[in-house]
């Protein structure tokens, strides 16, 4: 059975699935049920001054019949007093020495806050420290939170304030709510970081009820923005994963979070540069015994393909992904339709007539049974037709072999200014 | 009517390859919001044509050229 033990940055987890700082890890209860679960490790529900929260707080997308497909709240951190999380804290750690404990922590960007928080924490034998400077609404408005986390000079000060008294390694929870993650990934990394991980929810409006014209969720009438999280998140938080692993100066590990629904996902942020993975919105709607399903499909997965340590995975797609000016401009697939499994929907045709390159025609047999062909010298690849189509293999994307070496974008742009462009 | 931009491709790549054949070269490209004007040069008889190309996949094609005819003039 392959190794899914990780380390990341200095920190030991039995395997890489770890539990987002969130309402599961809210107390010393829930997250020893989530080390009995099997969970290699947990982000406690942020610490800081205790909060007020709002009644009303969540909402989720369900969209065609998948429930939570994305989900929104405006809870805020912690409302325990930090004494009770510190002893619960250190119980879970005396009972499960094994797992990750690491402390999540929002405070007033002062240094002398940060250095308070800091030290009582980590005298209950925490394993790392996050940094919370993700929270997107409410703390924010206190200055706290997606407020400093925005701000790349903020990042670094806080961060460096917190590396002068720690002593153990931290890792620094960025927004996504920024037009470009690497700037304070980056500012992280100068403070001092042990490791960055990302996303934090996204600012969002769930949605507005047509009849009672209140938002939702609303507060009384009145609703205020929220964070965006669960499934429908997890393209744009592996792609910031995936820039900050590509990124020359951010040479930190990653601890990969956004829409982690099942092993797969995880594969996907390690091969993308994550160390270990953060899971929230998938233990809310599933409950921790998700972990189960997720230990043994990675297990197996590495078996399968021969891999010794789940530390091999790390990182390995990273230099396929790019910018779009170094893609080869030669290389074409056109989509081929198996008309034994076409149903004959038509919704190809119609994507293509209507959205795309009027490359698939419906024509008629000899004994005029309906079939659709693609005119493949017409056909731009560009895979439309295949995402629209309801059955599975019924339309495959064929790479074909074209006369030319590979070209990009790039490269002919060099060749042009070389050939005296104007 | 359909657009069928293969059609069109293709009667640009026959005019371009017919210069290429009596050795024409590419010696600038301009481009522009109505797609790139490739001038080609007969060198011998001094002679310019200069070919208008709208496709895509024509933009491509006098791309591979160029870049093979300056790869071996690179050598
Ligand atoms: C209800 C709720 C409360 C959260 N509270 C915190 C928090 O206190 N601290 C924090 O760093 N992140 C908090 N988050 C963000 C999560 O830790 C995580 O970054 C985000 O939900 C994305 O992961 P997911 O798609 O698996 O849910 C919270 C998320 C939710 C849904």
């Amino acid at each position: 059975m392959a190794d899914l033990h990780i380390n990341l940055a200095g920190i030991d987890s039995p395997n890489p699935f770890w539990l987002a700082s969130a309402p599961p890890t809210n107390s010393g209860y829930q997250v020893q049920r989530a080390f009995e679960a099997g969970w290699g490790g947990a982000v406690w529900k942020t610490l800081g001054d205790p909060i007020i929260n709002t009644s009303s707080r969540f909402a989720a997308i369900n969209f065609n019949g998948q429930r939570v497909a994305g989900f929104n709240n405006i809870e805020l951190i912690t409302d325990r007093p930090l004494e009770i999380n510190l002893k619960e804290i250190y119980e879970t750690k005396k009972r499960f020495p094994d797992r990750a404990i690491i402390a999540s922590l929002m405070v007033e960007p002062k240094q002398e806050k940060w250095h308070e928080i800091v030290k009582l924490v980590e005298d209950v034998g925490v394993d790392g420290l996050e940094l919370n400077f993700g929270c997107p609404h409410g703390m924010a408005e206190r200055g706290m939170g997606s407020a400093s986390g925005q701000v790349p000079e903020l990042v670094e000060s806080q961060t460096y304030w917190v590396k002068e008294v720690a002593q153990t390694p931290v890792i620094v929870k960025l927004t996504p709510n920024i037009t470009d993650i690497t700037a304070t990934a980056e500012a992280a990394v100068q403070g001092g970081a042990d490791a960055i991980s990302m996303i934090n929810t996204i600012n969002s409006l769930m949605g507005v009820d047509i009849d009672t014209w209140n938002t939702i969720p609303n507060v009384a009438g009145k609703g205020a923005h929220g964070g965006y999280c669960g499934p429908a998140v997890k393209p744009i938080a592996l792609n910031m994963v995936a820039d900050c692993a590509r990124h020359p100066l951010i040479n930190v590990p990653i601890s990969g979070i956004g829409g982690i629904s099942n092993w797969k996902d995880t594969v996907e942020y390690l091969l993308m540069g994550a160390t270990g993975v953060q899971v929230c919105t998938a233990v809310m709607h599933h409950g921790f015994r998700v972990v189960e399903d997720m230990i043994e499909g990675l297990s197996n997965y590495l078996d399968d393909k021969g891999i010794d340590s789940v530390m091999d995975l790390v990182g390995k797609s990273v230099p396929k992904y790019s910018d779009w000016g170094n893609l080869d401009l030669n290389y074409k697939v056109v989509a081929r339709i198996n008309n034994d499994i076409c149903i004959n929907c038509n919704k190809c045709h119609i994507a293509c007539e209507d959205a795309s390159h009027q490359c698939i025609d419906m024509l008629k047999d000899a004994n005029g049974n309906s079939y659709l062909q693609v005119q493949e010298d017409d056909c731009v690849g560009c895979n439309l037709c295949s995402i629209v189509c309801p059955e599975e293999g019924a339309i495959n994307m064929v790479e074909l072999k074209g006369d030319h070496p590979p070209l990009t974008w790039n490269e002919r742009q060099k060749a042009l200014s070389e050939i005296g462009a104007k | 009517m359909k657009l069928s931009e293969y059609q069109e491709y293709i009667t640009e790549r026959e005019k371009f390859d017919f210069f290429m054949e009596q050795g024409f070269k590419i010696i600038e490209v301009n481009e522009s919001l109505s797609g790139d004007i490739v001038k080609l040069k007969l060198e011998e008889k001094d002679i310019v044509e200069n070919l208008h190309i709208k496709t895509a996949n024509g933009r491509k094609y006098y791309t591979n050229i160029m870049i093979m005819q300056l790869n071996l003039t690179n050598v």
